[in-house]
């Protein structure tokens, strides 16, 4: 499985942030790693790592709702 | 914490479950019981806020947790996928935390990463916003630096070291030996200090699962031993059924 950090070559004396973001690739099943037997690839793709959004993200929320409110959970078949 | 079976409400929470229907005192119910029953009929559910910016993202995924509610950080993340399938959607795509990487100096001067979960300095867009659209000069103390990080200020730095977060609330702050040990009743929100040097020696790139349930980094990123241990375990499980 991966991990990633970025602490060897970063200045520590410049007070800088990252976001933590989580693999997920179907346990990297679908990497070119896996498909060529490198070893590598494979439980590769579902790690952790650190790094600064630029422009995509995924979030997950979690709040209360009322399940009588919502469609999910309907039955639409005849 | 079972949120489809609260039978005990506070008087705050009544008056806010009537009013969250308009429902006004009823002779023919009690206020409680009238906000018992909303409350009881709802329950967590969590929703995905995907976009290709990402300061719209945090915006709507903070929007939809409200005030009672909460945007993920990496251990809640971890804790969804170990009690979930493998062919949920919560295995199968890469997702953004809401938990950070802080690298700063202490008054004392030791370099440290502190990992801040459920929202530090970027637990609000606007934030968010002063580092995407920040001037990339040298000069500029909230831009990125050479490694693409975000830049933050000194007084953010002092911030979360002391556990204040840009909200006004606290969080507690745990030192890593402490949190190695583990931390009773752990909150939701909490940052961990960890000594550069130490975090820097962490292992990078693919490794086995053994050696990654002993690695600093990926402890206080999962939210401590048995998290991760818990999380590696169920990742082992569920991907060498392949």
């Amino acid at each position: 499985m991966g991990n990633s950090h970025s602490h060897n070559w970063i200045d520590p004396s410049q007070p800088q942030s990252r976001l933590l973001n989580l693999g997920g690739n179907k346990g990297g099943a679908g990497s070119e790693g896996n498909d060529q037997g490198l070893g590598w690839g494979y439980d590769a793709d579902d790690g952790m790592g650190a790094g600064w959004p630029a422009g995509l993200a995924r979030y997950v929320a979690v709040a209360p709702r009322d399940d009588s409110t919502s469609l999910r959970n309907l039955d639409f078949e005849l | 914490m079972n949120h489809g079976e609260i039978t005990e409400l506070t008087r705050r929470q009544m008056i806010q479950a009537l009013a969250s229907v308009g429902m006004a005192a009823s002779p023919l119910i009690s206020p409680l019981a009238a906000a018992a029953k909303i409350v009881n009929s709802s329950k967590m559910v969590a929703a995905i806020f995907f976009e290709s910016y990402a300061t719209i993202a945090l915006r709507r995924a903070l929007r939809y947790a409200g005030d009672d509610g909460f945007v993920a950080s990496m251990p809640q993340l971890l804790h969804a996928r170990v009690n979930a399938n493998y062919d949920n959607i919560i295995w199968n795509t890469w997702f953004t935390a809401n938990s950070e990487e802080d690298v700063l100096t202490t008054p004392q001067g030791n370099h440290v990463v502190v990992t801040v979960h459920g929202g530090g300095i970027f637990a609000k867009p606007a934030r968010f916003e002063r580092s995407l659209r920040a001037d990339l000069s040298r000069y500029n103390s909230e831009g990125l630096t050479g490694q693409y990080a975000a830049r933050i200020t000194e007084h953010e730095a002092r911030a979360v070291l002391e556990g204040r977060r840009p909200a006004g609330s606290e969080i507690a702050v745990y030192q890593f030996d402490e949190f190695m040990r583990g931390i009773a009743d752990l909150p939701m929100r909490y940052a961990v200090v960890l000594d550069f040097e130490v975090a820097k020696k962490g292992k990078r790139g693919y490794e086995s699962f053994e050696v990654l349930k002993d690695d600093p980094n990926m402890i206080v990123r999962a939210g401590g031993v048995e998290p991760l241990a818990a999380y590696l375990d169920r990742h082992e499980t569920v991907t060498t059924r392949n």
